[in-house]
């Protein structure tokens, strides 16, 4: 398993040159500064590299070792001639930075519990694994076996199981190891919320956002699970607090980063599509509301996003009669709707809970509350606006979600709200410091 | 994680109060400090602080789960997923025997079966067990079946049926049938 891990570390190095490549050519870096964006580098690597493969395969690639590599590589083409201005800034030094150490330390610690963590939560071994092991195992996307009756949610978009399929590919079926695949995905994260908030906000919030999220029991519960609602989650957050940056700095390469993240998010994950409308929604409001010469970039690119997300993917499905459960006619049956509309209150309350529970997330969502309530007494009201109106309209989504669900509406509440609303509480945390600008 | 106790217990509970109680502690100590700062950075003082004081619950977690996963057998680790649906991995076993690679199959599952976990986990497990064969929904257009607690004539026209695991204990017969066309 120890060199598995180290081919394992392999790709993910790829993913890292790949989004490298990708954000030199939006200008996010020049020269050694490069270290500077690592962490946002590689979470556009993998969405770069899994879009893209999804794509591959609905197009009847089989994405072999060689080919992994050079999908990589063509997007790694970017950082041959990178575009940045000017080289992004030195993060400051401050005392609060010692934060960093039980942020580390609890990172070490969830790597060391995963590599013994076996392969057992069920969505991970019934439906997202064997996904993973047919794409390996079978060469590619066998219609075959993708629309067979015993496979769950045949429908769900299938980055994940590309980026898992790439390390098999490197690996061998090692299951073991898709555990600590996510918390690179997460830790990336992290490192992606310091890289875009670090120059300019108050240290204490952004360490206290990033120590809350290290130690959340619910992080370590999901990773431990290897199910896609963290990486769905992590693109989301981290697209989110691109927009923020647009809005705030209106560089255009924060908004064709927020574009390839959330073009990640919807290929991952069903309501990852309704996280990507929420957000180039309330982009586009603001776009149009402010009137400025960028008043189309943010629905050009959210749809862009949108299209290349899920487009091939939805073709692929419609080609091949598997029903899907996001389909508009889920949402205009009326009547179903009017005859359940006591669901809505109820899963809103619910996830509600969930998101504010501290056993789950400590005090990830009360900070983020109070930041806003803060920063709208001190004139960031335009980006307190943005970050609640698309907290709200992600949050309705899988209300939404929920009460137009032909499945058990109890049974489905129960067993995954703890997991779906991790994209909101991720948003809400990658949003806080930006909320608190350095004074 | 797989090995964390449902509930802290004594001991998991005594380490969560020592440690928030620790953390304001130190939040007491540095209070006049922390004045000085604006109030979102109280506010994110107070709440690292806290923060810092669950880490040594989260390690007890860590050392909960650690205890189990360490201890599992290859077995136990290959088939971790099934056994938390209260399913034995090894239940489909034998079956690819009888189903040639290039064959489509059909599951059924007995009501009396009584985990709805292992109910709904079954078929997927047939899926892991069976692989690359395809599965289809309706049982008459299967190549074969298999059952788990019920006759395989009960669900097709079968020309010829295998016991692929015997009943054991409270874990009914799995079946294999051939379906005839």
């Amino acid at each position: 398993m120890t060199g598995d891990a180290f081919r394992l570390v392999l790709l993910n190095l790829l993913f890292l040159a790949a989004g490298c490549g990708v954000t030199g050519a939006l200008g996010w870096w020049r020269g050694r500064s490069i270290l500077r964006v690592a962490g946002l580098s590689y979470l556009v690597g993998v969405a770069s590299f899994g879009v893209t493969a999804q794509f591959l395969y609905v197009c009847g690639a089989s994405l072999a070792t060689w080919q992994v590599i050079v999908v990589c590589a063509v997007l790694a083409a970017g950082a041959l001639r990178p575009r940045g201005i000017s080289a992004a800034p030195a993060p400051p030094r401050t005392r609060w930075g010692l934060a960093a150490i039980p942020v580390v330390a609890m990172l070490a610690l969830l790597a060391v519990d995963l590599w013994y963590q076996p392969l057992w939560a069920y969505d991970a071994w019934t439906f997202w694994t064997p996904k993973a092991h047919a794409l390996w195992a079978l060469g590619g996307l066998d219609a075959g076996w993708f629309t067979q009756a015993n496979l769950t949610s045949p429908d769900y978009p299938i980055l994940l199981p590309a980026v898992e399929a790439a390390g098999f590919h490197f690996t061998g079926y090692e299951t073991s190891l898709l555990d600590l695949q996510s918390l690179v995905f997460f830790a990336a994260f992290l490192r992606a919320v310091y890289e875009l908030t670090v120059a300019d906000v108050m240290p204490a919030v952004l360490w206290a956002v990033l120590a809350m999220l290290a130690v959340a029991p619910s992080v370590t519960d999901q990773l431990a699970a290897a199910e896609a609602d963290v990486p769905v989650a992590v693109f989301f957050a981290t697209a989110g607090l691109c927009g923020g940056r647009w809005l705030r700095d209106g560089h255009p390469r924060a908004l064709a980063t927020a574009g390839v993240l959330a073009a990640g998010a919807a290929a991952t994950k069903v309501e990852g599509l309704a996280f990507a409308i929420a957000l180039f929604a309330v982009l586009v409001a603001f776009a149009w509301r402010l009137r400025g010469p960028s008043v189309w970039s943010p629905l050009v690119v959210g749809a862009a996003a949108t299209v290349a997300g899920i487009v091939p993917w939805r073709i692929w499905l419609s080609a091949h009669h598997v029903a899907n459960q996001a389909s508009a006619s889920r949402v205009t049956g009326a009547g179903f709707l009017l005859h359940h509309l006591v669901r809505v209150p109820e899963a809103a309350a619910y996830m509600f809970a969930k998101m504010v529970d501290p056993r789950a997330w400590l005090f990830v969502v009360p900070l983020f509350v109070f930041a806003c309530v803060v920063a709208s007494r001190h004139g960031a009201r335009r980006l307190v606006v943005y970050a609640c109106a698309t907290g709200v309209l992600a949050f309705a989504g899988l209300v939404m979600a929920y009460w137009s669900t032909r499945l058990g509406f109890d049974f489905q509440l129960r067993t995954s709200a703890r997991r779906v609303v991790t994209g909101i509480v991720l948003f809400c945390a990658a949003a806080t410091p930006l909320l608190a600008p350095r004074a | 994680m797989l090995g964390v106790p449902a509930s802290p217990g004594a001991f998991g509970w005594l380490v969560l109060a020592l440690g928030v109680g620790g953390s304001f502690a130190v939040v007491g100590v540095l209070l006049p400090r922390l004045r000085r700062l604006p109030a979102a950075g109280v506010a994110a003082a107070g709440a690292l602080a806290l923060t810092c004081g669950v880490v040594p619950y989260l390690a007890w977690r860590f050392v909960e789960d650690l205890r189990v996963t360490t201890s599992l057998d290859a077995y136990g680790a290959s088939a971790a997923g099934p056994i938390q649906a209260y399913l034995p991995g090894y239940l489909v076993e034998g079956a690819q025997r009888h189903i040639p690679r290039d064959a489509t199959y059909a599951v059924a599952v007995a009501t009396s079966i009584p985990w709805a976990p292992a109910r709904a986990g079954f078929s997927p497990l047939a899926m892991e067990t069976l692989f690359p064969r395809r599965s289809v929904a309706d049982p008459a257009r299967a190549d074969y079946v298999v059952t788990w607690g019920i006759a395989p004539r009960s669900v097709a026209h079968v020309s010829r049926t295998w016991v692929v695991r015997p009943k054991a204990g409270l874990y009914a017969a799995v079946f294999v049938g051939r379906v005839r066309h």
